[in-house]
């Protein structure tokens, strides 16, 4: 599967994202944010940051283990936050990844570093060689814990786009929007993507995209596709 | 026919002696019996998918890299232990007492906390309830870590505290006391091994971790499995299919002539000359499980 963009437009990037549509106040954070989904038959959690063993974690976990039907499930929340899942899913899916290895060190520059342990959250991007030991050291805990390395192709850039029930407000990312909530259940998520220099577009990581955080239009596009409440 | 093997392993796998003495006699087995059995480090990752099985010797948190591993494995149609699904239960104690929960394994009386629930008069209510004292636990502790007994109001806040930074909730569970654990090994539903873990004298637990970074554990005694009581393997496989049917140590306390779950634990501890010593046919059962 080819995921393209038309290379006539600038890429987008986080920085454009308020423009995209501007954050309204927040809903009050303490309201569960289930829905019905009636397209899919189930509910959905729309938390939008689904951090292990944080409350939406366990919301998703309680309606599971009740035999509710919910996505994501703990086990899709996990395939998608850590990186080395998402990408081996993103292969066996056929959607085009960078290459990739896990590493407690060595690696090679330029990549994309993104930890794999409990205590170290933002990845890094390493460009050029020369500090390549001591940021293996800090993003390991000197060597303890393992990372995950993607290669960035030459002339790649690192673009983000928010997947919102697999719509995204930029048409060039529709195809890939539609994939991350087909084949991960991820409703609301940021995408880091690798885009080539032939308009070639490469799934890199997922991360949260807080409901609270979603502008107009994506809460407007969430409201005719879910019920608050099932009928 | 002959299998491929992987034996995933960590450096703090290798840096216990007993239990990196315990891989190699599976390895060993495993050769014996006609099979191939290669160490996969980190870095190896990606030879998983050739593999015909992975046998997971690693600290099995879902945010490390054995979790990795054995999904990567699971993914691709390779058989493991442990696998993710086990993993996802046991490495989150409010998962795993929710399932014994659904199962009605006898467990001690529990509760679930948020942190809404971490005032001084909600600390009244669980004691009413749970009596005194109370053990809280973080759902994501091992090897008795991150599980402390509380005997007032201010404690259990104090500790609660430091446990939500941990998780978004906790468990509170009623103190059962004992001189031993019961452990009973389970691998595909039937008992493997059966040990006791002895509680140090002056401890009330199996391990307890000292200010100056030693750890006390008390002594290991393995026991035949056709020599103890058939009521405590019953409450064993009822626990261990409340989860799943992978590799399991149950945990248990005896109240009486009565067993309780207090824990159900994936990647068991194997040491050469501990769990297995009672065993002999441990390592060729768990081959077994993995080619078949």
């Amino acid at each position: 599967m080819v995921f393209g963009y038309d290379d006539t437009l600038d890429l987008l990037d986080l920085s454009d994202l308020g423009r995209v549509a501007e954050p309204q106040p927040s809903m009050n954070s303490t309201l569960p944010l289930i829905c019905w989904y009636p397209q899919g038959g189930h509910y959905v959690n729309l938390a939008g940051d689904y951090d292990y063993l944080e409350m939406p974690y366990y919301l998703s976990q309680d309606f599971e283990n009740t035999g509710r039907l919910i996505h994501p499930t703990p086990k899709e929340i996990l395939d998608a936050y850590i990186t080395p899942l998402f990408l081996e899913k993103a292969k066996l899916n056929d959607l085009p990844v960078p290459n990739f290895y896990l590493t407690n060190g060595y690696f090679e520059a330029p990549v994309v570093i993104d930890p794999i342990n409990p205590y170290i959250i933002k990845s890094r991007t390493v460009l050029k060689a020369g500090r390549e030991a001591s940021t293996a050291r800090s993003m390991t805990r000197n060597h303890t814990y393992a990372m995950c390395c993607q290669e960035i192709p030459k002339g790649a850039k690192i673009v983000h786009f928010r997947s919102v029930l697999g719509w995204c407000y930029t048409k060039r990312f529709q195809a890939a929007s539609l994939a991350i909530w087909e084949r991960y259940h991820i409703p609301l998520a940021k995408v880091r993507m690798f885009a080539l220099p032939d308009g070639t577009l490469l799934f890199s990581d997922l991360g949260p995209l807080p409901f609270a955080d979603l502008g107009a239009n994506e809460r407007h596009y969430l409201d005719s596709k879910v019920q608050w409440q099932k009928k | 026919m002959a299998k491929k093997i992987g034996i995933y392993v960590e450096r703090n796998t290798i840096s216990n002696g007993d239990q990196m003495a315990g891989i190699m006699r599976f390895a060993h087995h495993a050769q014996r019996m006609g099979h191939r059995s290669d160490f996969l480090f980190r870095a190896d990752m990606f030879k998983i998918p050739e593999y015909d099985a992975l046998f997971i010797r690693a600290f099995t948190d879902p945010l490390n890299s054995a979790y990795v591993a054995a999904r990567t494995a699971q993914m691709y149609g390779v058989r493991v232990l442990d696998d993710p699904d086990s993993i996802l239960i046991c490495c989150d104690k409010v998962n795993m007492y929710r399932h014994l929960m659904n199962q009605s394994v006898p467990i001690p009386e529990t509760l679930f906390l948020d942190e809404t629930q971490l005032t001084l008069a909600h600390a009244q209510t669980v004691f009413g309830q749970l009596g005194n004292p109370v053990v809280l636990k973080a759902p994501n502790g091992s090897f008795s870590m991150y599980v402390e007994k509380v005997e007032n109001a201010e404690e259990f806040v104090k500790v609660g505290k430091k446990y939500f930074r941990r998780s978004d909730r906790i468990v509170a569970q009623r103190f059962v006391r004992s001189q031993f654990d019961w452990r009973v090994g389970m691998l595909g539903g039937e008992p493997l091994y059966v040990c006791r873990y002895s509680i140090p004298k002056k401890h009330w637990k199996i391990a307890t971790y000292q200010p100056d970074g030693k750890t006390i554990y008390g002594p290991v005694k393995a026991l035949s499995i056709d020599k103890v009581e058939p009521k405590l393997l019953e409450v064993a496989k009822k626990a261990a299919a409340a989860i799943g049917n992978g590799l399991y140590g149950v945990d248990l306390k005896q109240v009486g002539d009565e067993y309780i779950v207090v824990e159900v634990n994936d990647n068991p501890t194997i040491n050469a000359g501990e769990e297995d010593s009672q065993a002999p046919e441990l390592y060729e059962r768990l081959v077994r499980y993995l080619v078949q």
